[in-house]
């Protein structure tokens, strides 16, 4: 199954779906994509629309999936304007690069034998098109950690934490630089 | 046009916020709400919450935290009343305020505009991580955004 937002199906199947919403579709023939579920352009959907196909509505659940991998791999449906105030869409790349630090946070925390579905951070889509990956609130009540995920080509993370006394910023374009972060999360340095 | 508005500290100013930018099990917004040099925001003292929340809603926002501008202020940041006017020709959003502003055009450049919200404003100005988090940390979630079955 592979989701699409698209007016060109829901033009022509308007009790199933309305205009601009996402839609899951599925097809005899699927077409290979990278990634499992992957936004098609409006164009790939055009051409698709010679396949007999089942429409039904399946929008991600922004609000309550917290699981962090699936945020992340439906950052591709934000479409332009995902914010109402002009947001651009998130490419392929970007979402790989931050797909990339989750791997590494992952490891770390699963190497460190600590079970990731406490640690696993919050992801969330930046009006300015960063990705943000949040650690803080009710789970993380001394210390808190947010890494951004910037469109920059240099040292394109950026990291806050805070704790009661003090806030720290900076940026890094190693990955390698988030361990003395996850370190300091739990109170290690 | 008529004249700008010019907000004051006391005014209250609406964001809408994407329901991925919303932890609901803690009910608040995350940093990334707040996160753009030209942040957008609605002049509470130019419409009314229920307004500002059905315009939201056509674009698929369905949540609205607001605060106070004397916080935008206090951050450093500059707050301009400026009415989102639609070019005809282009159906793009033309902004006359700022000449910085990525929809910005100069009044030569544009002839027929149509304006879709009088109430809007927009926060500028450099904002660090540090920045942002004060926003989350200090608005107030006027409408949460609803549960999905």
């Amino acid at each position: 199954m592979f989701v699409v937002r698209n007016s060109a199906i829901t033009a022509n199947t308007p009790k199933l779906a309305s205009l601009s919403q996402d839609v899951a579709i599925t097809i005899a023939s699927r077409p290979s994509f990278i990634g499992g579920d992957t936004a098609l352009s409006k164009s790939s959907t055009a051409a698709n629309n010679n396949f007999p196909i089942q429409v039904y509505q399946t929008e991600f659940d922004w609000i309550t999936n917290t699981n962090a991998f699936q945020r992340l791999k439906h950052l591709i449906t934000l479409k332009d304007n995902w914010d109402g105030y002009g947001a651009t869409e998130f490419s392929k790349q970007h979402i790989d690069k931050a797909l990339e630090l989750f791997t590494v946070i992952q490891s770390y925390f699963n190497a460190s034998n600590l079970s990731f579905s406490h640690f696993s951070p919050f992801i969330a889509p930046c009006s300015d098109g960063a990705i943000l990956f949040e650690w803080s609130g009710k789970r993380f009540p001394d210390r808190e950690l947010e890494i951004f995920v910037t469109t920059k080509l240099t040292d394109p993370f950026e990291y806050l934490k805070s704790n009661q006394d003090c806030e720290e910023e900076g940026r890094f374009a190693d990955l390698g630089c988030v361990i003395p972060l996850l370190e300091w999360l739990l109170g290690s340095n | 046009m008529t004249a700008n508005y010019q907000v004051q500290p006391v005014d209250k100013l609406f964001r809408w916020l994407h329901p991925g930018q919303f932890k609901w099990d803690e009910m608040r917004p995350t940093s990334a709400a707040f996160r753009d040099f030209y942040m957008s925001v609605d002049i509470a003292e130019l419409t009314s919450l229920k307004a500002s929340y059905e315009r939201a809603k056509k674009l698929k926002k369905d949540a609205v935290a607001s605060f106070k501008a004397q916080l935008a202020l206090e951050l450093k940041q500059k707050i301009y009343h400026c009415p989102t006017q639609i070019c005809k020709a282009t159906n793009e959003s033309v902004c006359m305020v700022d000449a910085e502003c990525r929809a910005y055009k100069d009044d030569t450049s544009v002839k027929e505009l149509t304006c879709t919200n009088a109430a809007h404003g927009c926060v500028v100005g450099n904002k660090t991580n540090s920045v942002i988090k004060s926003f989350a940390k200090t608005c107030n979630v006027e409408i949460f955004p609803p549960e999905q079955s």
